[in-house]
């Protein structure tokens, strides 16, 4: 009698253990649950695939346009700077040809008439010839120079060419990481 | 006396063997049920069924992120055709401007350098992608070859990324390449 009232504690023990485990492994059924789920919309994706053919493009895009607009943003900032650095330069550059141009227009004078313009005296009837070179200079007339305008013209088709070569040299998929 | 220690022995076995057979169903219900769920059993006993429904969940993902790969890998093509024919378009006019001598006002010679710095700006960013594509297809080839499914497909998740980024970065290129031409072409 007392060994059978032994055997059933040992055995209600057992229980209590059972119940207690079953009751820890639920969690974590549950957590396996929620993995369950994500990789559940992917085997739905894939089930489109074979069919379709075609998977939505508009996943593809919508978040790309989100980052680079961002990202457009802070690179942007710099580099107007050392644009701005290039157009001062420039300018300079222009002022040395405009002086060069003078004595070219003044014939055999070219110390007199270069001096004349700060002088502003007796060379007076050549400083309107000199004067048509001021025309073509920066901010005489809002205007810029030829030669300013020709850099300008010049950087794009240089940044063209940038851009052409980078094309050739970006990086992509090759046909055979597709076989699969 | 004795027959009521033997009702309470046998309720406690048919509690035990429900017990049991609740464990069992637990463990095997989410792993039986067509695979979809063999990602959350996989945590559970490696080897196993569950082991095979990861697997078959990572193949499906390779699957799935090659097919938008050349689709992307299309795209990609198609933008750098577009902005090869502006391109040549705007060299045709520059050269022209060029050759005529015409000089700009400041404010247009401003606004050109401005299209021309945000060119470049859109030039840096792409050129920055350039070789992470090549790199992470070695990784993914590398996880394919070990086996591990599961991060070569992560792998190609972050190819995915980088094409939408050049995308994206070429359509504001040849956007702004058409800008640039139609404010010349306008002068």
């Amino acid at each position: 009698m007392r060994w059978f009232n032994l055997k059933l504690k040992i055995l209600a023990g057992i229980l209590a253990a059972l119940l207690l485990l079953t009751g820890c492994r639920s969690p974590g059924d549950k957590q396996a649950d929620k993995s369950a789920q994500p990789s559940a919309a992917v085997t739905d994706t894939y089930g489109a695939t074979p069919g379709g053919g075609i998977l939505p493009p508009g996943d593809g895009m919508t978040p790309g346009g989100e980052t680079s607009q961002a990202d457009a943003s802070s690179p942007g900032g710099q580099t107007p700077q050392s644009e701005a650095s290039q157009s001062e330069a420039s300018p300079s550059g222009g002022a040395a040809t405009a002086g060069s141009e003078a004595p070219a227009s003044d014939g055999g004078l070219p110390t007199g008439d270069t001096a004349a313009p700060s002088a502003g005296e007796p060379d007076s009837p050549e400083a309107p010839a000199s004067g048509g070179n001021d025309a073509s200079t920066p901010g005489s007339d809002g205007m810029a120079s030829k030669e300013e305008t020709d850099a300008a013209l010049e950087d794009i088709l240089e940044q063209l060419g940038e851009l052409d070569q980078l094309y050739s040299e970006l990086d992509d998929i090759q046909d055979s990481d597709l076989e699969e | 006396m004795m027959m009521k220690k033997k009702m309470i022995a046998g309720i406690l076995a048919v509690i035990l063997v429900f017990s049991f057979s609740i464990t069992a169903l637990a463990a095997k219900g989410p792993g039986g049920s067509g695979g979809q769920g063999g990602g959350a059993t996989a945590s559970a006993g490696p080897g196993g069924p569950s082991d095979q429904g990861a697997q078959l969940n990572a193949r499906a993902r390779i699957m799935s992120c090659l097919s938008v790969m050349t689709q992307n890998r299309a795209m990609v093509l198609n933008y750098k055709t577009q902005n090869m024919q502006i391109a040549s378009q705007l060299r045709i006019v520059l050269q022209e401007l060029k050759e005529n001598g015409t000089a700009l006002t400041e404010d247009q010679l401003a606004t050109l350098t401005e299209l021309k710095t945000q060119l470049k700006a859109l030039h840096d960013q792409l050129a920055a992608t350039r070789g992470e594509i090549e790199a992470l297809m070695v990784t993914y080839r590398e996880y394919k070859q070990a086996g591990d499914l599961e991060n070569a497909a992560a792998v190609l998740d972050q190819v995915i990324e980088i094409q939408q980024l050049r995308m994206t970065l070429e359509t504001q290129i040849n956007a702004l390449t058409q800008q640039i031409l139609d404010f010349l072409r306008g002068l």
